[in-house]
């Protein structure tokens, strides 16, 4: 019979119980009426009747069993028992199930975000044959790497590419205004020269891409959608295809529309076409060059091909080895986020790694205390086997509580989790679906299984056993212990490693929201607005513009003043070359252009000299104001104030006549690798910047207005969204957050990676409490008889709370000093992921020891304390 | 007479699948057939007739139908499969070989004493 006939039959099992009886009925009153016809009474023949045909209850029995029944019944008795014993020992119960559930819900949700951060692949056919083409140096190992291009190196690439397939595209995405009948919006615009689409090898489901000819300077305005934005915006209009729409204030004709499932890392609404030159943005390196083996070329082969092309002169130049390389496309864009990530998974792994090694010691616990039973159970005749399978059956029903808990949790976290990484983490790549995650889930639930599962089924299995119930349960010593003492070492080895690396994240991450600011970002709200917009193409537009809001906005009540730039503190500057006047060394600055009321705003103060004015307008001299990183860095004791600089992008030699104080910003550049950092910056007025300025800078930045409250209060950024408007009402806002947010989320990530890894470690050290916890609890119990020996004999109990509390520490502080020695080796890795604090932070390693000095104290001593409130008289007559 | 405990191992299975070897029979029906056959030498406890006919059931040698008996009752008629009139076959001749091997053993000993 195949088992499905069995579980068939086992559905069956009461109706063929039913059918049974009437077939014994039928068969009695037969046997009665046959009798009765010999001559008996019918009473007579009744009882006689029943006497022939035995039991029918033995019969039932017995033709269950022949139907091959016992061993569903066995299993059917099994899992009773098993759900049996869980309910007696609820707390014991509970913990390990909302152990086993937590570890293997972090673990699947953890597992998910590596799968669609680091794993994904690209969403393209054949990803291995994409490279992005970078400036390599090898002797910089992971900094070595200069992965964007000037406009003339992406030529001289287009040239020499010989077999490759090449496109050079922007990784900036930018929000532009959209304008249709019904609406403004905001979108996000993807730059991409002709013949991206063919590269990556996605076709556009309509339509087509740019051409060669159109993706030159001053070409045709085009635009290709994004599947999302046509069916969303357009409702999946299909006559739109050679239409023009409103785009960034100008009519652009839809070319072509992606399928559904196109993506990019720069999650573009829609694409223009990049028209590269070799001047304004193409002089400095703001493209990427994306190259397409052809098939059957290995990734050596395409490297010499890219190598043998010489690099830029200004590179060449350097003594050092700079040279073009071929970075995989997939490992390009998952560079940044690997170290994190891995920490992030890492850290849970120890925690699951701790969990486990609790649910297996709970595990011994039980076994050791259920000796006795299992014990006499072979005594009765249980076979081996059979015992075997009862207790496999217990721990695979708690493995499935627990199981189906963890992927619950995974699911019900799943929206969650994805909104908390997005942006955080630059997850671009779907999360995978919820039945990946119950199959992930299901899996983490099997490992932990065999994990806690093994010790339980091997003392079942193992012969020999019945000697406990001879020897009873007096047969104990302290060396018992020895397998979970050495299980609880690892443990709090493993939760050093983690407390480590969360408190090493969290020093790095209060010590970069302590910066000095540089300015009060308290009290103020700002407004972002894209002003790559054909309404906004010249000085005299934009200068206009930027009076007639900012007039508006001072108006409203509870405003002090209101300023616009070109950009904000904590956030990417736009930077230039300078250079003292005649000289050729390249100065790198942060060049921001500012309305006269920017410095005292956003309460910058000013060092010397003078703020720039209104009167610094179009018709005088252009000004500047630097910062004191810039006096710094550039001037060598000289006076600024009677100092010029240059600045390239046309602005000539530039007076400089005030020096203001230094504000963090992300620049990129100048502050090692730290997120934000005091680099040398210029302000210039945003009346004296020219037309051509303007409309290239506009294209990669949207300008922000600061608008300050009166005493401390935030204006509503929606009262500012519809002064805005009434200036400009079909201008869409691309964002407003409060100026203390935008110094909140230049941290978000380090917040997330901090945090993430916090709640992991509180929890590890909690199981890893329990652990404790429960081997000295269970220590206090066995030696309750030896210590109350100890306390007859003149011990004090304080003596005896020592020594059994004791072992704890002793256990403690052996996994402390493993775990501090691993603990360099994390601080090693997670070193690119902090600053401010090496990796060996001495203060991180003594809040550590305290911290689990203090928490293996509590584990041990609370327990142990029960010793001394026990009375030794009472104890000895037990 | 001889009860169900004298009867070899597997000789009931024999019994019941001869029995139906004459034609598809419920439960009682079975058990009179082999009581009348043996010229009332054999008296089953006739309860232990069930679970045997569920190991044959299972064991898909025969086959059991609901039906209706003579006085007009529902009664579960069971009847050999194909499989059950070859097993029969083949029972048949191992148990005559069986038999022939006890009588060669016992004449042997009557021939010794």
């Amino acid at each position: 019979m195949t088992i499905w006939k069995r579980i068939w039959d086992r559905l069956r099992g009461k109706a063929l119980r039913a059918e049974l009886d009437e077939e014994m009925a039928f068969h009695l009153d037969a046997l009665a009426r046959d009798l009765e016809d010999g001559g008996m009474s019918p009473a007579e023949a009744r009882r006689e009747a029943l006497r022939r045909f035995g039991n029918p209850e033995r019969v039932q029995e017995r033709a269950r069993e022949e139907r091959g029944f016992a061993a569903l019944d066995e299993l059917a008795r099994n899992v009773r028992f098993a759900v049996r014993g869980l309910r007696r020992d609820l707390v014991f119960s509970a913990v390990f199930v909302l152990t086993l559930g937590l570890t293997i819900g972090l673990g699947a949700t953890a597992w998910a975000v590596g799968k669609a951060t680091l794993w994904s692949g690209l969403p393209y056919p054949d990803p291995d044959g994409l490279f992005r083409v970078s400036l390599v140096n090898p002797a910089f190992g992971a900094d070595g790497i200069m992965s964007s291009a000037d406009g003339a190196t992406w030529e001289r690439f287009r040239d020499e590419a010989g077999p490759l397939g090449a496109a050079v595209y922007s990784d900036w995405a930018t929000g532009v205004n959209l304008t249709t009948p019904e609406a403004a919006a905001y979108v996000r615009q993807q730059r991409v020269g002709a013949g991206y689409f063919r590269t990556l090898g996605v076709a556009p489901a309509r339509g087509r891409e740019f051409l060669p000819p159109e993706d030159v300077p001053d070409g045709p305005s085009l635009v290709v959608l994004s599947h999302g934005l046509w069916q969303d915006v357009f409702r999946g209009d299909s006559e739109i295809l050679g239409t023009t729409i409103r785009l960034k204030g100008d009519a652009h004709t839809v070319v072509g529309i992606m399928p559904p499932d196109f993506r990019t890392p720069s999650e573009a609404d829609l694409w223009t076409p990049l028209q590269p030159s070799t001047t304004g943005e193409g002089s400095g390196t703001n493209y990427a060059i994306l190259a397409r083996a052809p098939e059957g070329m290995s990734e050596q082969e395409v490297g010499d091909r890219v190598a043998a092309i010489a690099p830029p002169a200004q590179w060449a130049d350097t003594e050092s080895n700079w040279q073009y390389g071929a970075v995989p496309l997939g490992r390009a864009m998952t560079d940044g986020l690997r170290t994190p990530v891995l920490a992030l998974l890492g850290g849970v792994v120890l925690m699951l790694l701790v969990g486990w090694a609790n649910l297996m010691g709970l595990q011994l616990a039980r076994t050791l205390r259920r000796s006795r039973e299992l014990s006499t159970r072979r005594a009765l005749g249980s076979g081996r086997a059979a015992l075997v399978r009862q207790v496999l059956t217990e721990n695979v029903v708690v493995a499935v509580l627990g199981g189906t808990l963890g992927a619950g949790l995974a699911v019900g976290a799943l929206p969650w989790i994805e909104a908390m990484v997005k942006d955080r983490l630059g997850l671009w790549q779907p999360l995978p679906g919820e039945w990946t995650l119950v199959t992930v889930a299901a899996v983490l639930t099997l490992l932990a299984l065999a994990v806690y599962a093994l010790v339980p089924l091997v003392r079942a299995g193992r012969p020999g056993l019945a000697m406990n119930v001879i020897s009873g349960a007096r047969v104990r010593g302290r060396s018992r212990h020895w397998g979970r003492k050495s299980v609880l070492v690892g443990q709090l080895a493993l939760v050093t490693v983690l407390l480590f690396s969360a408190a090493l994240l969290a020093r790095s991450y209060l010590r970069l929201t302590g910066l000095d600011t540089g300015f009060d970002p308290q009290g103020a709200m700002t407004i972002q607005v894209s002003l790559d917009d054909a309404r906004y193409g010249d000085s005299q537009q934009v200068q206009a513009f930027f009076d007639e809001t900012l007039a508006v906005l001072e108006a409203q009540p509870g405003v002090s003043s209101a300023a616009a730039a070109l950009s904000l503190p904590y956030e990417r500057p736009l930077n230039l070359v300078t250079r003292h006047p005649g000289s050729e060394d390249n100065l790198l600055a942060n060049v921001v252009y500012v309305t006269p009321g920017f410095f005292e705003t956003m309460g910058m103060p000013l060092l010397r000299g003078r703020a720039l004015a209104r009167s610094d307008g179009p018709g005088t001299r252009t000004v500047m104001v630097a910062n004191q990183a810039y006096v710094d860095r550039y001037l060598e004791g000289r006076d600024p104030l009677t100092s010029e600089m240059t600045v390239s992008g046309s602005f000539g030699d530039v007076p400089i006549v005030g020096v203001v104080g230094n504000v963090q910003q992300a620049a990129g550049w100048g502050g090692g690798s730290q997120p934000v950092s005091e680099t040398p910056t210029l302000y210039l007025s945003a009346y004296q910047i020219p037309s051509g300025f303007f409309r290239g800078i506009h294209v990669w930045f949207a300008p922000s207005w600061i608008v300050r409250g009166r005493a401390g209060a935030v204006p509503p950024a929606a009262e500012m969204r519809r002064a805005l408007s009434q200036v400009a009402p079909d201008l869409p806002v691309a964002r407003t957050i409060s100026l203390a947010e935008v110094v909140d989320q230049a941290f978000a990530r380090q917040r997330l990676e901090a945090g993430l890894i916090l709640v992991v470690t509180l929890f590890a050290l909690l199981l890893a409490g329990i652990g404790i916890y429960g081997v000295i609890a269970q220590e206090v119990e066995e030696r309750r008889g030896e210590m109350g020996v100890r306390m007859a004999m003149g011990s004090s109990p304080g003596r005896a709370v020592l020594t059994t509390g004791g072992d704890g520490l002793r256990v403690a502080a052996v996994g402390l000093a493993l775990g501090l020695g691993l603990s360099v080796l994390a601080g090693r890795f997670l070193e690119s992921l902090v600053w401010g604090v090496p990796g060996w932070d001495a203060v991180s390693l003594l809040s550590v020891t305290v911290t689990l000095g203090a928490a293996a104290a509590a584990a041990s001593f609370l327990p142990a304390a029960r010793i001394g409130r026990m009375a030794p008289a009472k104890i000895l007559r037990e | 007479m001889l009860g169900t405990r004298e009867l070899f191992p597997g000789t009931l299975d024999m019994l019941i699948l001869k029995a139906l070897s004459h034609g598809p029979a419920h439960g009682y029906g079975v058990l009179l057939r082999i009581e009348e056959t043996s010229g009332n030498l054999l008296s089953l406890e006739q309860g232990s007739v069930y679970p045997a006919l569920a190991r044959l059931e299972k064991a898909g040698v025969i086959q059991a139908d609901w039906g209706r008996s003579d006085n007009n009752r529902r009664a579960k008629f069971y009847r050999l499969t194909d499989r059950g009139r070859s097993r029969l076959g083949d029972e048949l001749v191992q148990w005559e070989e069986m038999v022939r091997a006890v009588f060669n053993v016992l004449d042997a000993g009557a021939a010794e004493g």
